[in-house]
C-alpha cells in the first residue's frame, strides 16, 4: 500500500512515516502544505493521504478541504485527516458530502499501530473510519429523555462500532459475534431510533453520526 | 479699565445686520462700569432737565399760538412729546444704546416748526426752513435699531437722501421765495420775518425742481427704506426677529404709507394739509405716533427677558442632566440655536456634552461666541445667534448665572472623556489577553503536543523492535510509558482547550458551544444562530457559557441547562439558564471574573439566582 503524508511539521510527518513503514506500508512522499499534497498525489496517485487537519495558511481546517479536493480529483485515492483536536464538529464537516474513502482520527492514535494501520487500509477500501473517542463523545453526550437508552448494552456497542464506520464483519470480530447476529442488531438499533436502514457502511456512518449529533438534549 | 478676576470675553462675529467688521468686546460681568458709576448722578439731572425743557416747549407753543388740541397739535407736539417721553426712558433703560440719546434730539427737532409762532425773525426762520428735519432723523431711527449706529453704505445713503428731499429741497429751496404774508396767510408777520428770502415770485425751475427733483427723491427714499426693512426681516433669524418686528412693522406701515401719501399730495392735488378729517391724515398721524412708542417698546424687551434669567439661575441651580444646559440657556436667550461646548485642555479645544468638538464661529454674520473665562482659563463657549449681542446685559447675566452649572458640567465632561479612554484601554488590555491566549494555544498544538505524539510513536517503534518475546519488564516499562504519553497528550490537549478553544476562532461560537455542551454532565439545549463576530466579543461570549456551564456541573444539581444568544440591534445577549438549586452569588470569583470582561465590551452581567430554584446568567455586550 502506497501512502503520502502531508503535515507543516516535519517532526511529525518523520514520525509518521516510520510507524506506517513498520507497520508494513510504503511511503511514497511528503508534503508540507495542501498545495504540495495535492500535486505529489496527481503525480504519485497513492492508495491513502494521510493528512493533518491543520495547515498553512491559515490553519484552520485546509485538511478538510484537501481531502474534499482530493476524492473529488482522484477518487481512487483514500484520505485520512489526522486532528489534534477531540471536536466532533470537525468529523461531521469532513464526511458531510461523501463519507466513502475518508476518516477522521485522533493523532495520538498515530501510536497505536494496529489501529492506525487498520484505519489507513480501511480508508483506503473506501471505507469511513471515525476516530473512537470522537464518536465517544457523541454517543455520551448528556440527554434527557435519552433515545439511546431504549438500546441494550450490546446494542449501543454496535452502534458506537458503527459510528466509527466499521463493517459488519468488523464488528463481529470485535465484538465475539456471528455477522448475522451483527446485522440482527443493526437492524434493531435502525429500527429503535427512527433511522432508514442503509446496506453501505459509509452512508449508515454519516447518518448514525448526524443523529447522535443533531438529536437535542432536552425538549 | 477696570479689570475683575471674573470676566467675559466677547467674540463678535459680523454684525447681525449688515456688514460689522470683527470686533472684540470685553465686558465687566457685575454692573460696575467705569462710565456709568462716573455719570451716575448726572444723568437723571440731565434727563429731567430735557423732559422739564420739552414739556416747556411744547406747553410754550400752545398756549401761544392758540393751536387747539386737534390732529395739527397731536402731528407736531404729540409726536415730538412722545418721541422725548420715549427717548429718555430708553436712555434711562437702555444707555449702551444711542437710541434713547437719539430718539430725544429727534423729539426736540420735531418742535422746531413750532417756531413759527413766534415773531422773532431768527426762530421764524429756523421754523420755516428746518420743519422738515424730524424727518431725516426719523429714516435715522428706523434704520439704526436697535443699536443707534447705520450698518452699512446703504442705509447712510438712504438718510442722505431722506435730508436731501426733506430738507435741502423740499424745505430750503422753497424757502428762498416765500414770504409768509402773502403766500403762508400770515397776518401779523412783520415783513422780512424770513431771513432768507430772497425775492417774491420763484423761479419756474423752483417749481420743476421740486416736482421732479425732490418729490421723486423722497419717495426712492421711501421705498428704500421699506425695501431695506423687508430684506432685513427676510434676513433675521428668529431671536433677531423678536427685537425687530415692533419696530418694523409700524415702520413698514409708516414707509409704505408714506409712498402713497407723498406721491398723491404732490402728483394729484395741489391743496395744502388739510388737518381736517381725511382719514389718511388720521393714519400718518397715528403711525407718527406709534413709532416712539414701538422703539421704546423693542428696546425694553430686551429687558424682560432678563427676568426670565432668575428662573434660569433656579433652574441651573438644581443638577441638570448635562444636555439640559443647553436647553436651559436657549430657553433663558430665545435662541433655539445655542450651543455649549466645556474647555476640555487636553483636547486644546472645546467639546460639546456628547463629547464632539465644538467649533468656534468667527465668519458668518448669524453666529457670535461668548467665552467664559474664569481666572484666565478658559472654561465654557456658547455659541449663539449674533443678534444677542444687542443686548449685552443679557449676555452677561447668562453668563454669570451659567457659570456655576457651567463648571459642573466642564467637570462632567471631563469625567465623561476619561471614563472612555478607561473603557479602550479596558478593551484593549481584554484583547491582548485575547491573542496571548491564542498564540499559547497555538505554540502548544504545534509544539508540546507534536513532540508528545512525535515521542508516542518512538516508543511505539520500541515496542515494535523490542517484540512480544522481549524482556517482559521492558515490554512493560515500555507500555507505561506508552500510556503516560497518551495521559499527558490528553491533558494537555484538555488544557489548550481551557486556555483557548481553536474550534471558536476556526468555527464560530455556536459550533464552540456545542462543544461546551458535548461535555456537560448536564443536558443542554443550544439556540444561537451561525453568525460570526468580532473575536472579542465571540471570546467573552464563550467564557461566560463555559464558566456558566461549568457552575452548573459543579454547584447546581440541575437536570437541564439551556443556552440562547441572540443579536439585537448591535447588543449581543447571551442567556445561560439552569432549573437548579438557585442561589448562586454574583460574587463569586468567577462571575466576578466574567462581569469584568463583560464590562470591558461596554455591556453588563446580570444574575438571577433565587433561593426558591433556578438560575439565569445573562449577559449582553457591544457587538457591532
Amino acid at each position: 500500500m502506497r501512502v503520502i503524508i502531508a503535515d507543516d511539521s516535519l517532526l511529525l510527518r518523520e514520525g509518521v512515516a516510520r510507524i506506517l513503514v513498520e507497520a508494513g506500508l510504503e511511503v511514497v512522499g511528503q508534503a508540507g502544505d495542501a498545495e504540495e499534497l495535492l500535486t505529489i498525489v496527481g503525480r504519485e496517485r497513492p492508495d491513502v493521504a494521510v493528512v493533518d487537519i491543520r495547515m498553512p495558511p491559515t490553519f484552520s481546517d485546509e485538511g478538510i478541504q484537501a481531502a474534499h479536493a482530493i476524492r473529488a480529483a482522484y477518487p481512487d485515492v483514500g484520505v485520512l485527516v489526522l486532528s489534534q483536536y477531540l471536536q466532533t464538529i470537525y468529523a461531521v464537516k469532513l464526511l458531510s458530502q461523501d463519507a466513502r474513502g475518508l476518516g477522521y482520527l485522533l493523532k495520538d492514535r498515530v501510536s497505536d499501530l494496529d489501529d492506525f494501520a487498520d484505519a489507513v487500509k480501511r480508508v483506503s477500501a473506501g471505507g469511513t473510519v471515525v476516530d473512537p473517542d470522537v464518536v465517544d463523545r457523541l454517543i455520551n453526550r448528556r440527554r434527557d429523555s435519552d433515545p439511546l437508552a431504549a438500546l441494550t448494552d450490546r446494542e449501543r456497542a454496535v452502534l458506537a462500532l458503527m459510528a466509527e464506520g466499521r463493517s459488519n464483519q468488523a464488528i463481529g470480530e470485535r465484538l465475539f459475534l456471528s455477522s448475522k447476529t451483527v446485522e440482527t442488531h443493526v437492524g434493531r438499533i435502525f429500527t429503535k431510533l427512527g433511522l432508514e436502514p442503509t446496506t453501505d457502511d459509509h452512508r449508515r456512518v454519516l447518518a448514525v453520526v448526524m443523529y447522535l449529533r443533531a438529536t437535542p438534549a432536552w425538549e | 479699565m477696570l479689570e475683575t478676576r471674573d470676566t467675559v470675553v466677547v467674540r463678535g462675529s459680523p454684525c447681525a445686520y449688515g456688514g460689522c467688521p470683527l470686533r472684540l468686546r470685553r465686558a465687566i460681568p457685575d454692573s460696575h462700569r467705569s462710565y456709568e458709576a462716573h455719570n451716575s448722578f448726572v444723568n437723571p439731572v440731565l434727563r429731567a432737565g430735557l423732559a422739564a425743557a420739552a414739556l416747556a416747549w411744547g406747553l410754550l407753543f400752545t398756549t401761544t399760538s392758540h393751536t387747539p388740541y386737534g390732529l395739527y397739535w397731536f402731528s407736531l407736539v404729540g409726536v415730538a412729546w412722545a418721541f422725548v417721553a420715549a427717548g429718555l426712558a430708553a436712555w434711562s433703560r437702555r444707555p449702551e444704546t444711542s437710541m434713547g440719546r437719539l430718539m430725544t434730539v429727534t423729539g426736540f427737532l420735531w418742535l422746531i416748526p413750532s417756531l413759527v409762532a413766534s415773531r422773532t425773525p431768527l426762530l421764524w426762520t429756523i421754523g420755516s426752513t428746518l420743519s422738515n428735519v424730524g424727518g431725516p432723523m426719523l429714516f435715522y431711527l428706523i434704520l439704526a435699531y436697535p443699536r443707534g449706529v447705520l450698518a452699512g453704505r446703504l442705509e447712510r445713503i438712504v438718510v442722505v437722501l431722506s435730508a436731501i428731499g426733506l430738507v435741502l429741497l423740499g424745505n430750503l429751496l422753497g424757502a428762498l421765495w416765500f414770504d409768509p404774508r402773502t403766500s403762508g396767510g400770515c397776518t401779523d408777520c412783520p415783513p422780512g420775518i424770513n431771513l432768507l428770502q430772497v425775492g417774491d415770485v420763484p423761479p419756474r425751475w423752483v417749481d420743476l425742481t421740486y416736482r421732479y427733483g425732490a418729490v421723486p427723491i423722497v419717495l426712492l427714499a421711501f421705498a428704500l427704506l421699506s425695501a431695506i426693512i423687508i430684506r432685513r426681516w427676510m434676513r433675521a433669524t428668529r431671536p433677531a426677529r423678536r427685537i425687530l418686528w415692533p419696530v418694523y412693522a409700524p415702520a413698514l406701515l409708516f414707509g409704505l404709507d408714506s409712498i402713497r401719501g407723498v406721491a398723491v399730495f404732490n402728483y394729484m392735488q395741489d391743496s395744502v394739509v388739510d388737518f381736517g378729517a381725511s382719514w389718511d391724515v388720521w393714519l400718518a398721524v397715528v403711525e407718527l405716533l406709534l413709532l416712539p412708542v414701538s422703539f421704546l417698546f423693542g428696546l425694553l424687551r430686551m429687558r424682560a427677558r432678563r427676568a426670565r434669567i432668575g428662573d434660569l439661575v433656579v433652574e441651573l441651580g438644581e443638577v441638570p442632566p448635562t444636555a439640559a444646559l443647553e436647553q436651559a440657556l436657549s430657553r433663558a436667550l430665545g435662541d433655539p440655536s445655542v450651543r455649549v461646548g466645556f474647555w476640555v485642555p487636553e483636547q486644546r479645544g472645546y467639546v460639546t456634552a456628547d463629547g464632539h468638538p465644538l467649533p468656534l464661529e468667527t465668519e458668518g454674520a448669524e453666529r457670535a461666541t461668548t467665552v467664559l473665562e474664569s481666572e484666565g482659563r478658559p472654561l465654557a463657549a456658547i455659541v449663539h445667534d449674533a443678534s444677542l449681542l444687542e443686548d449685552p446685559k443679557l449676555v452677561d447675566s447668562v453668563a454669570a448665572a451659567a457659570r456655576l452649572a457651567v463648571e459642573r458640567e466642564r467637570l462632567a465632561a471631563q469625567v465623561k472623556a476619561q471614563l472612555e479612554e478607561v473603557r479602550k484601554s479596558r478593551q484593549r488590555i481584554v484583547e491582548a489577553a485575547d491573542e496571548e491566549r491564542r498564540n499559547v494555544e497555538r505554540d502548544l498544538h504545534d509544539g508540546a503536543q507534536q513532540r508528545l505524539v512525535k515521542l508516542s510513536t518512538t516508543i511505539r517503534l520500541t515496542q515494535a523492535r523490542v517484540g512480544k518475546q522481549g524482556d517482559p519488564a521492558v515490554v512493560a516499562l515500555l507500555k507505561e510509558a506508552t500510556d503516560e504519553v497518551h495521559a499527558a497528550h490528553a491533558e494537555l490537549r484538555a488544557l489548550a482547550q481551557g486556555i483557548h478553544p481553536a474550534i471558536l476562532t476556526q468555527e464560530g461560537l455556536h459550533a464552540a458551544i456545542e462543544a461546551l455542551a458535548e461535555l456537560s454532565p448536564v443536558p443542554v439545549r443550544i439556540d444561537a444562530p451561525s453568525e460570526r463576530y468580532p473575536a472579542a466579543v465571540e471570546s467573552t461570549a464563550y467564557f461566560v457559557v463555559s464558566e456558566c456551564l461549568a457552575n452548573i456541573a459543579r454547584h447546581a444539581h440541575a437536570a437541564h441547562a439551556e443556552v440562547k444568544v441572540v443579536r439585537e440591534n448591535g447588543t449581543l445577549i447571551v442567556e445561560v439558564s439552569d432549573d437548579g438549586i438557585g442561589g448562586a452569588s454574583p460574587d463569586g470569583s468567577g462571575l466576578r471574573g466574567l462581569a469584568d470582561r463583560v464590562a470591558a465590551l461596554d455591556g453588563r452581567l446580570r444574575v438571577e439566582s433565587p433561593q426558591s430554584g433556578g438560575t439565569r446568567v445573562m449577559a449582553e455586550m457591544r457587538c457591532a
